[in-house]
């Protein structure tokens, strides 16, 4: 089967576009990929390693690993601070247009796959947590950045070490109010992951995570967990707020476990593990692709029936997702695009 | 080594499993053009038996597809047969089968493992005996969820479901004895569900955690919330169960109004043990194929994501690698033989295509290397011989040599001498530069890591220069020697973080001959303090400059 006189058009240069731009390069399969920002890598490309010291499988390196791949791939044609303006399907193949700074271009693709990815919960959203008003207050994204540039945890508000620190799980997921009736998948494995990292590093912080259940994710699991519970000190309730202490400190007040009175604990800083929302293009590629998108907003890959023919999907663009996840998703799109094309050029 | 054009890829897969992960493996292999042996342990299929609120994607387990599929002239199956051993290479695998006491051998290219678990009724561990007053998950699921499939042998089961009425109390135990999982979590939610509205029973939910990372599975949750499904979450082992002898009694204290509550269920569903099957256990024992810490397929190792084993042309999928949702299990059928066909019709990757020899004159066939290949990738008649399509190139086996008779291009002792000798010209050239270090890493972490403190604006003072390993697994301790010897005044050894080497041990061998070369260096009164070992990944630059600036700090200290 020769798939080399086939291109594919990849939309989204992160750890989905490039593992299915690779995986199809592997293939003899020529990709133009279009990536809306300055850089390829996606938001993983701001995550830290976990390893404390042990791997904890988070897979934020797998990035690098994608991209010096791509470095080496031929038939690999990145566009950055390219967008999709128009494109249409005649009988055989996609026509589409894309804008660039400096003059855009127009292609032609047997198939299109979406790897757009997601957008991180605007913490600003709960105005409860005076996100952007403390100090003090961090998103989970803002965390990774901090270790992912430093390897160190500081306090925006004198750029000093923390003593305790305290994360909210499910900021923006599993959240009625807000019509967001689905469980981001990654926030329990990055928040606890980032705790035992710093508890790593810092054996005397105080950590505490406010969850209402935490989920399972990564191999080995249950060992993972009664580890992490020796050192990190777990609160069954959602915070209803955060409020400004004393020296910059930060006070969560949460309902104790009877429901009817509530507690106060104050820590130097707080993290919000901002959950995974459906990427700001969505309804616009929604649009242009007539691709309905799902309630909670994300473009879903299944069921293939109401999925326009030629176009398929990998990663955060149909829903939450972790990194391992986005790779096999990434390789299942492959598969469907190869016998796709097989089968077309088979016809 | 066997020249990649001497092998052959023989273009046959060999896919085992008994369930819906198999099938559609090997629907899609079909698809993409390849011959298939199917090996079913079981004398059929397990029947696909998610309830609607999970069904799985569509795919030709689901369809009329798969009969089509399984009449193709390329499709063998054979049911009721045993692996009993994987021999050979990828590319050239010979895998003993054995099926009503007759033993053969097929020759296949490459394998993938899609096994199904065996579940049972998490018994033991919640003190429970089987009585009429229970039912394990699988059977309540299955009985729930085939009405109308027509499996055998439930009408007993399907008498006591239609016995429950809006006076009945129903219990589920989730995840109150060991870790749940989200299989566990969306087949009780579902079925709490159905029997809520369609029998109106009181239905009860004893958890830990409400596992819901999974797509639709939250929204399940408030829906069974809404039609009245209690949930009680326990931050400890639960309720105390207490058996009457003819009937169990929950006792426990609501979580919420602190008052201790017992509940006799008519129905009480104790989660499940997922495990996998004991024969496929002995498999990965005989055939060297790594589990993970629970014994399922793949061990916690990001680099053989998504489906990859130690092995070469081995590949894993579905719920074999630990309990997931039936589409999850499509889902990765899908990966599998993506896999399969780049190890068929894939570009070959670059590192794979180095050559690696033996030295027939200096080996003196001591299995050394055998013993220490991640991969499996070395054999021996008369001679040591490394299969090309099984080796991963990482040098480990160069390194653990004694006679070092093994050498991989680009790596091999000479052209590390000549990059050593390179240096050596350069210092001369830089007369006066100090410190001097010479920095071994794996090129996979540690060099691309290097690659970006060098292009962003740090400085330092002194000659620091990375030498690139395929892994660090293929550091020699006289590669460290020699560049003390040409009087660099620190060696620092890179190695990937512990269980994130894609050569499995590459990082800890690294570790130990860097103890080793330490201690010799003590013996023999030479600081040790100048050979420094660092775990790094690619994306910790920050601690790659905080190493480099520390090491230069201690080594301008010791010389003044």
């Amino acid at each position: 089967m020769n798939l080399s006189n086939s291109k594919v058009l990849i939309l989204g240069g992160g750890i989905a576009g490039l593992t299915a731009a690779l995986a199809l390069n592997r293939l003899g399969v020529s990709v133009e990929l279009i990536e809306k920002s300055e850089t390829l890598g996606g938001m993983v490309r701001n995550f830290c390693c976990k390893a404390s010291p042990v791997c904890q499988q988070c897979g934020a390196c797998l990035v690098n690993d994608a991209l010096k791949m791509l470095a080496g791939a031929h038939n690999v044609d990145v566009h950055l601070q390219a967008e999709l303006k128009e494109i249409k399907m005649d009988a055989k193949e996609f026509l589409y247009t894309y804008s660039r700074p400096e003059g855009g271009g127009e292609g032609r693709a047997a198939a299109l796959l979406l790897a757009t990815g997601f957008t991180p919960f605007r913490a600003e959203d709960k105005p409860q947590y005076r996100y952007g008003i403390l100090p003090n207050v961090l998103t989970g994204l803002d965390l990774e950045k901090q270790l992912r540039e430093t390897g160190k945890v500081i306090k925006p508000s004198d750029q000093t070490a923390p003593q305790s620190m305290a994360f909210i799980q499910c900021v923006g997921s599993r959240d009625l109010h807000l019509n967001h009736p689905f469980c981001s998948q990654v926030c329990c494995g990055y928040a606890l992951r980032m705790a035992n990292l710093i508890k790593h590093k810092s054996p005397q912080m105080e950590i505490t995570v406010f969850y209402m259940d935490i989920q399972s994710f990564g191999k080995d699991f249950s060992a993972f967990l009664t580890q992490t519970r020796k050192q990190i000190r777990f609160i069954r309730s959602i915070p209803g707020e955060i409020s400004a202490g004393d020296q910059d400190q930060v006070i969560f007040t949460f309902q104790s476990d009877d429901g009817l009175t509530s507690q106060k604990l104050a820590a130097d800083l707080a993290v919000l593990s901002v959950g995974m929302m459906p990427g700001l293009d969505n309804p616009v590629l929604s649009q242009m692709l007539g691709h309905p998108l799902n309630a909670d907003g994300f473009l879903p890959a299944n069921p293939e029936a109401s999925r326009p023919v030629g176009i398929f999907s990998a990663g955060a663009v149909s829903g939450p997702k972790s990194i391992s996840r986005s790779i096999a998703q990434a390789y299942q799109a492959v598969e469907e695009v190869a016998a796709f094309l097989s089968k077309r050029s088979s016809v | 080594m066997i020249s990649l054009a001497e092998v052959q890829k023989i273009p046959k897969v060999l896919i085992f499993g008994n369930g819906p992960t198999a099938q559609e493996t090997a629907g899609q292999l079909l698809d993409l053009g390849y011959e298939i042996i199917g090996i079913n342990p079981a004398a059929a299929f397990s029947k696909d038996i998610s309830c609607p609120a999970i069904e799985s994607s569509p795919g030709p387990v689901n369809s009329d597809q798969w009969g089509t599929l399984a009449n193709n002239p390329r499709y063998v199956l054979f049911n009721q047969t045993a692996l009993q051993a994987i021999e050979g290479f990828a590319g050239e695998f010979q895998v003993r089968l054995i099926k009503d006491r007759k033993e053969w051998t097929e020759t296949v290219g490459a394998i993938v493992l899609a096994p199904e678990l065996m579940s049972a009724g998490r018994f033991e561990d919640y003190a429970l005996t089987p009585s009429s007053q229970i039912m394990t998950l699988e059977e309540l699921n299955a009985v729930v969820c085939s009405s109308g499939k027509g499996i055998q042998g439930e009408t007993e089961k399907e008498a006591r479901l239609k016995g429950l009425t809006s006076q009945t109390y129903v219990a589920f135990l989730i995840g109150l004895r060991a870790e749940g999982n989200v299989l566990d979590m969306a087949r009780t939610l579902s079925l709490a569900q159905e029997i809520r509205t369609k029998y109106q029973s009181q239905v009860c939910v004893f958890c830990r955690n409400v596992k819901v990372a999974e797509e639709g599975l939250e929204r399940l949750y408030q829906a069974c919330r809404d039609q009245g499904v209690l949930f009680f979450k326990f931050d400890d082992v639960g309720p105390e169960m207490i058996d009457s002898g003819e009937k169990v009694t929950l006792h426990f204290t609501d979580t919420v109004l602190r008052q201790p509550f017992e509940l006799t269920p008519d129905l009480l569903i104790p989660d499940s043990v997922h495990s996998l099957p004991e024969d496929l256990q002995g498999l990965t024992v005989s055939a060297r194929i790594n589990t993970d810490g629970n014994g399922y397929l793949q061990p916690a190792n990001i680099h053989l994501l998504p489906q990859a084993s130690n092995r070469g042309g081995i590949f894993l999928a579905g719920p074999g690698k630990g309990p997931l949702l039936p589409r999850t299990g499509l889902e990765e059928a899908k990966a599998a033989a993506l896999m399969v066909h780049h190890f068929f019709e894939g570009e070959t990757l670059e590192n794979q295509q180095r050559e690696v020899t033996v030295d027939k004159g200096l080996c003196t066939i001591c299995l050394t290397c055998l013993r220490f290949c991640p991969h499996q990738a070395i054999g021996w008649t008369h001679r040591i011989f490394i299969h090309p399509l099984a080796c991963q190139r990482c040098g480990i086996c160069a390194s653990e040599c004694p006679m070092d008779a093994i050498q991989i291009a680009g790596y091999a002792d000479q052209e590390v001498e000549a990059k050593l000798a390179a240096l050596k010209q350069k210092w001369q050239e830089a007369e006066g530069i100090q410190p001097k270090i010479v920095v071994f890493g794996c090129q996979r972490s540690a060099g691309v890591a290097w690659e970006e403190v060098q292009s962003s604006r740090f400085k330092v003072q002194g000659q620091f220069d990375f030498i690139s390993l395929p892994c660090a697994g293929k550091l020699d301790p006289d590669f460290v020697l020699k560049a003390l010897a040409m009087e660099a005044d620190g060696v620092l050894i890179l190695a990937c973080p512990e269980e994130n080497c894609k050569s499995i041990h590459g990082n800890t061998y690294a570790h130990g001959r860097f103890e080793e070369i330490r201690d010799y260096a003590e013996e023999t009164g030479f600081d040790p303090g100048r050979i420094r070992f660092e775990y790094l990944s690619s994306n910790m630059v920050w601690k790659l400059k905080e190493v480099i600036d520390d090491f230069m700090g201690r080594l301008n200290e010791s010389s003044n």
